[in-house]
């Protein structure tokens, strides 16, 4: 009997903590791919398109979406970006401290202007980095980007660029805890953000 | 007045109605083997047009956007999708997006088979006609004429709305 009653006791208490975890957010699972263990950033500088420096540690306490693609890239990268900014508008009041990247991999046709106009269509808040190919390749090479020209004699194009489609996000500490894949869903990017931010503020 | 509000509405309901219609009409070649359905074109404006309905006419011509449709063959002998042409683009491309291992590739196709019977798709991250050189601004409502070449069925042209996915 009093063997029973101990028993109930612990199952009590094994729910209680349960609950208490799960309270207080507990192993949330990354809809994304979970860096493990989180990594730092590799900081780097590259200007925008409207001509301005844009440092990755100055973005300290927004959640940054890294996206490297081009601008004559027709299928893929409007779609994602098209999803960020659908994720931006879906995070409200965060939505200011949510930075989106868009890094090209064709800098020889993506001038400066031509990101402003491609990149700011899908949402006025989004920048453009371009920079020298030397400072370019030096950010595919910290983030792991693979960049390759591929010609396309048939093509009005000439040529297209094979591309990492993978989305960096860094939170707002400046680590790397989850990586977006391009075929994520809106409400899963917005969840693992939202994660960011709530893991960032503690 | 509230038989005028009425009205209104019903009209409006109607027009709803013959707009859902048009939408799912599919487009058949004159024999009647190749049929498209579901197209749809990616809009490309200016300035956050896409996301804040705020278009300041920012030129957006000389970029790309792609096309998406299913293509069927009711018929019952294979043909192919030779070509694609449209006013909006100085050329229309038919491209394939690969994933390989993350990595994303686009590479042009010369055609695309379509076997007796059979559907193919074209979709974002797949097969999709790359519009090359826009002429204008295409902004979600807009139609764009597109014309597709086929080996056997010959041409079809379809009109296409503009809409975001």
């Amino acid at each position: 009997m009093k063997y029973q009653l101990r028993a109930t006791w612990l199952v009590a208490l094994l729910c209680a903590l349960g609950i208490m975890l799960s309270a207080c957010g507990g192993p949330y699972e990354w809809k994304g791919g979970a860096v493990n263990p989180p990594a730092t950033a590799p900081d780097f500088t590259l200007t925008t398109s409207d001509g301005q420096p844009w440092t990755l540690s100055q973005q300290r306490g927004k959640v940054v979406a890294l996206f490297f693609g081009y601008t004559y890239c027709p299928d893929v990268c409007p779609t994602t970006l098209s999803d960020l900014s659908k994720v931006s508008k879906q995070l409200g009041g965060d939505a200011d401290n949510f930075e989106v990247a868009f890094v090209t991999v064709d800098p020889e046709r993506d001038t400066p202007e031509r990101m402003q106009k491609y990149v700011k269509g899908f949402n006025t808040a989004f920048v453009g980095l371009t920079g020298t190919q030397e400072e370019l390749q030096k950010v595919y090479k910290a983030y792991g980007v693979y960049v390759e020209k591929q010609d396309m004699p048939n093509s009005a194009l000439k040529y297209t660029v094979n591309h990492t489609g993978l989305i960096y996000t860094v939170d707002p500490a400046g680590k790397m805890k989850v990586l977006f894949r391009p075929d994520m869903t809106v409400d899963d990017m917005v969840s693992d953000t939202r994660q960011l931010f709530a893991q960032g503020a503690a | 007045m509230i038989y005028r509000t009425i009205m209104a509405l019903l009209f409006v309901g109607a027009l709803a109605g013959c707009g859902a219609t048009a939408a799912s009409t599919a487009t058949s070649s004159a024999d009647g083997t190749i049929e498209i359905s579901g197209a749809w074109v990616r809009p490309m404006e200016g300035m956050g047009a896409m996301d804040a309905g705020n278009a300041n006419g920012m030129d957006m011509s000389g970029f790309s956007s792609a096309a998406y449709m299913t293509i069927r063959n009711t018929g019952s002998s294979a043909d192919r999708l030779l070509k694609a042409a449209s006013d909006a683009a100085t050329t229309v491309e038919l491209h394939n997006n690969t994933n390989t291992n993350g990595v994303m590739s686009m590479g042009d196709v010369q055609a695309v088979d379509v076997a007796a019977g059979s559907t193919v798709e074209f979709k974002p991250e797949g097969l999709h006609m790359m519009l090359v050189g826009l002429k204008h601004d295409l902004k979600a409502g807009d139609t764009v004429a597109l014309s597709l070449q086929f080996e056997k069925a010959g041409t079809v042209k379809v009109n296409v709305t503009v809409r975001d996915q």
